[in-house]
């Protein structure tokens, strides 16, 4: 009964349709979050909200998302308006205006495409904006000199748009290529289409009746198949080719892929028929090998573009290191110079919330140094005058400057992300037994045909040649060649709409083998930053609500984690403008807040002890949460500590039933973080994981280093994370999986990522991908069987170019039918 | 029958013209993205209801 009026009293939020928290539900309209009510607000004023909510409810076919991320990335914004971003990532076109591509976080239905395509009325200076929703591509015509790119990321962070720090160029060479693809594709149905409606005539007859058409009909087919053969066929000769020379090389038959016998029974078909045209005696096959050419291409056109889903080998990454760097001349003048041209021993000027530019060491200032881009640390580290410090990071709180040690791809991140982009010669190769098919299928085929051959040497030695042929073309392999291409073409497809984006196939084959999974901490199991756990009041005369707010108040003014856990609470409310601010790095902060004089900070700052507290039992409370490792600071109101707030990183929702469920298939779980070996270690308790695996202070090249051990032992490895830091290892790992919120250069070097809030993608990413396996094992034994089934029949001279005509398009039908209704990567209503 | 000599090279250039037409539409980038303009139509609708607001009113 209590479950049923629990779930009765759950309300939708107003603009996103997720579950309201309880604190919310007394709102109308009610609200999941506070970004969600912002965006609701906005939409309100501009009078944008009634057409958005009635698009958004006419197109309920993509999953709904969590909102982005309204917060903005202010490095990238900077980026985005530098000299050096308008240079290298835009066109320019007549008039002054430019033309660049973004991509788009949190964009999923048509009211998306609506609002964002509505820019060019709202925003003077946008001529064009043009969104791609499959792919969240949105391409931009603007003048740089009457709008801002900035600005127009704003506009779009208004609404919940993130814009993502990757870009890519014009034309990607994967386009050219699946474009070339396509017209290979629709020339040659163009032809098999034409070339089967002669075969039609044939087959009625043709031939008894007027000798000139059947003439003119066989001459006909064979002139529509040669470019059919040259256009379509070369696709498949020339890899065929490189794969007999490779099997040469080796000696082996099991180099050989799909494409040889494919190629083998075009080639034979065809010389046959144009043997059979030349002298007008025999079969042709012209219909047949013409299907097969443009059916095929077709399977592999699909299963080209569901790859490209995933991104291009193209995209560069922004943001990670500063384009502009502030130098410090000998006289102390400050000039902004591109980071490239930055040199050894020169001084930079960072200030607070900046990306530091170089690798280098401190001069002057000390800082709190946020470092979770490089090594996953979730907590900032104090670096003082002489301490070293990494392009990348961020300093927090004050102005550093640094004498430069190393800078781009010599700088600590740079050598991270070259390894991302260099070529996978490390990686394991992948050689299932669906590539190895192939093989097998080529020495089966040649010795039936040498069994053929033999078979009616005996009985009839005149019909050798017309049997091994019809052997030969029957046993071609379209369904086989379309059974894998076709089933994970469709499954990427179904994926993809559930914000599951996989890059290579042999990601699915791998996720059904994979024995060893090993997670990172910040950022993947975790929320990757700090959140309120805990209030309790030491004053009992006021109330949390009215103290957290005053203290997120105040902290509204720094950029501190901590300061960003105590806004999350207050969820955009607010009491006050804080006047008086002042900091006291390393301790807290002070100032004004309604009148009162607030302090928030560390307990030993504040100064409390025992005699603060009401009963023993409040310190007990209090003191158990300093022995459990919790980071603690204390909120004073007008000089008596009023309350203290117990803060953490939380798990994410599911991650816990994420591990037991893996655990419980028999998959060891590791975990690996750069954070503490307690904190990691408290994280893996929670996640029910033993000790020693959870595995603290691991740098990325520890990481990667414990994924090759890994797979030295044998293992097949699965390797989920989120940063650049992860980067390396996912990139080893026979599977790298990027969730949520990963950063792009996770993304790069990840075989699959996830754009779903939370791990309940990976989850359903590990469950459906062996799904999808069963399909495509369900196509491959389906074709085999049609396969011996056709070779029966060919041997026992049964197949004539009509029984190829029909058994050949129908066995392929049935892998496409079988591909297209497959049940995998169902979303959840 | 003899009109076959006539219909079939006929259906062949229609079949190039398809083709030709085929080849234009996907070096134009057409079939770069397949989903979004079949939404992108919902908004037209929308437009002209503002421009002749009144006239659709139940």
């Amino acid at each position: 009964m209590s479950s049923q009026a629990a779930i009765e009293s759950k309300k939708a939020c107003a603009h996103c349709g997720l579950p309201v928290p309880k604190r919310r539900m007394l709102q109308d309209p009610a609200f999941c979050c506070h970004g969600c009510e912002t965006v609701y607000q906005v939409l309100q004023n501009e009078g944008l909200n009634e057409t958005y909510y009635r698009l958004r409810e006419a197109s309920s076919s993509r999953s709904l998302r969590l909102p982005a991320r309204t917060k903005l990335n202010e490095p990238l914004l900077d980026e985005l308006d530098s000299d050096v971003f308008a240079e290298s990532h835009s066109v320019p076109l007549d008039g002054g205006v430019h033309r660049t591509h973004l991509y788009l976080d949190g964009v999923h239905c048509a009211a998306c495409v609506w609002l964002i395509e509505r820019m060019p009325q709202e925003i003077s200076g946008v001529r064009s904006a043009y969104l791609n929703l499959p792919r969240a591509r949105l391409t931009l015509e603007w003048d740089p000199s009457k709008a801002k790119l900035s600005s127009i990321a704003r506009w779009l962070a208004r609404f919940g748009y993130g814009v993502e720090s990757r870009v890519d160029g014009e034309e990607a060479p994967e386009t050219r290529e699946e474009r070339r693809l396509l017209i290979k594709m629709g020339i040659s149905w163009a032809l098999a289409g034409n070339i089967m409606l002669i075969a039609f005539a044939l087959y009625s007859g043709l031939d008894s009746e007027t000798p000139g058409l059947f003439k003119a009909a066989r001459w006909t087919s064979f002139a529509l198949a040669i470019p059919s053969l040259l256009v379509g066929g070369s696709v498949f000769f020339s890899r065929a080719f490189q794969s007999v020379r490779s099997a040469y090389h080796v000696r082996s038959f099991k180099q050989l892929h799909m494409d040889t016998p494919i190629s083998l029974g075009i080639l034979v078909g065809f010389i046959a028929s144009a043997w059979a045209t030349f002298t007008g005696t025999g079969d042709v096959w012209f219909d047949s090998i013409s299907v097969l050419i443009a059916a095929l291409l077709s399977a592999r056109w699909l299963q080209l573009r569901a790859r490209r889903l995933a991104g291009n080998s193209t995209e560069q990454l922004l943001a990670l290191i500063p384009s502009i760097a502030r130098r410090e001349d000998e006289l102390g003048g400050i000039t902004k110079v591109r980071t490239e041209d930055l040199q050894v021993d020169d001084v930079v000027v960072v200030r607070p919330g900046e990306l530091i530019p170089a690798d280098g060491s401190i001069l002057s200032g000390s800082a709190l140094i946020n470092a979770a881009i490089l090594t996953g640390e979730s907590k900032p580290e104090r670096k003082e005058i002489g301490d070293k410090v990494f392009a990348g990071t961020t300093s927090e709180s004050e102005v550093l400057r640094i004498r430069v040690h190393a800078i781009g791809v010599h700088s600590h991140v740079g050598k991270l992300l070259s390894w991302v982009s260099e070529d996978r010669s490390e990686r394991p190769v992948i050689l299932s037994w669906v590539n190895q098919v192939g093989g097998w299928f080529t020495a089966a085929s040649l010795t039936l045909a040498l069994l053929t051959a033999g078979i009616w040497w005996v009985i009839d030695a005149q019909s050798i040649v017309p049997h091994v042929i019809s052997l030969l073309v029957i046993t071609c392999p379209c369904a086989l060649g379309m059974a894998t291409p076709l089933a994970l073409a469709v499954g990427m497809g179904r994926a993809a709409r559930n914000g599951i984006f996989i890059k290579s196939e042999a990601v699915l084959e791998w996720l059904t083998k994979v024995n060893v999974v090993v997670l990172d901490k910040t950022g993947t199991v975790t929320e990757g930053q700090m959140a309120v756990e805990q209030t309790e009041l030491i004053d009992a005369s006021r109330s949390v609500n009215d103290i957290m707010l005053k203290a997120a108040s105040l902290e509204s003014q720094s950029i501190h984690p901590i300061s960003q856990a105590f806004l999350q609470w207050a969820d955009g409310q607010q009491v006050d403008e804080p006047v008086d601010v002042s900091y006291e790095p390393g301790h807290g902060i002070s100032g004004q807040v309604a009148g009162q004089f607030i302090r928030v900070g560390s307990p030993d700052w504040i100064g409390i002890d025992e005699d603060c507290f009401e009963s023993e039992r409040h310190f007990a409370a209090y003191k158990a949460a300093l022995a459990a490792g919790q980071t603690v600071v204390v909120v004073e109101i007008d000089g008596r500590a009023a309350a203290w707030v117990s803060l953490s990183d939380p798990l994410r929702k599911n991650a816990a039933s994420l591990v037991s469920n893996m655990q419980q298939k028999g998959l060891k779980v590791i975990l690996c973080s750069g954070d503490h070996q307690s904190t990691t270690s408290k994280t893996g308790k929670a996640l029910g994981l033993s000790e020693a695996d959870c595995l603290g202070r691991f740098t990325p090249h520890m990481k990667k280093d414990l994924i090759a051990k890994l797979i030295g032992e044998g293992n097949v490895v699965a390797m989920i994370g989120d940063g650049v830091n992860d980067s390396a290892a996912l990139q080893t790992a026979h599977v790298g999986i990027a969730v949520t919120d990963g950063t792009s250069a996770s993304r790069q070097a990840a075989d699959a990522f996830t754009t779903r809030s939370g791990l309940e993608a990976i989850a359903e990413l590990f469950q459906e991908s062996g799904k999808v396996m069963r399909v495509i094992f369900r196509n491959l034994y389906f074709s085999l069987g049609y396969n011996a089934f056709g070779a029966t029949l060919a041997i026992m001279g049964l197949v004539t170019p009509i029984v190829a005509a029909i058994a050949m398009p129908v066995s392929s039908l049935w892998v496409v039918i079988s591909s297209i209704t497959q049940r995998t990567f169902v979303p959840k209503s | 029958m003899n009109i076959l000599y006539f219909l079939v090279p006929l259906a062949l250039l229609l079949a190039g013209v398809g083709v030709w037409a085929f080849i234009w539409s996907v070096k134009n980038g057409q079939f770069e993205d397949v989903e979004t303009p079949g939404i992108r139509m919902l908004f037209d609708d929308e437009d002209e209801e503002q421009s002749t607001s009144g006239r659709n009113a139940p």
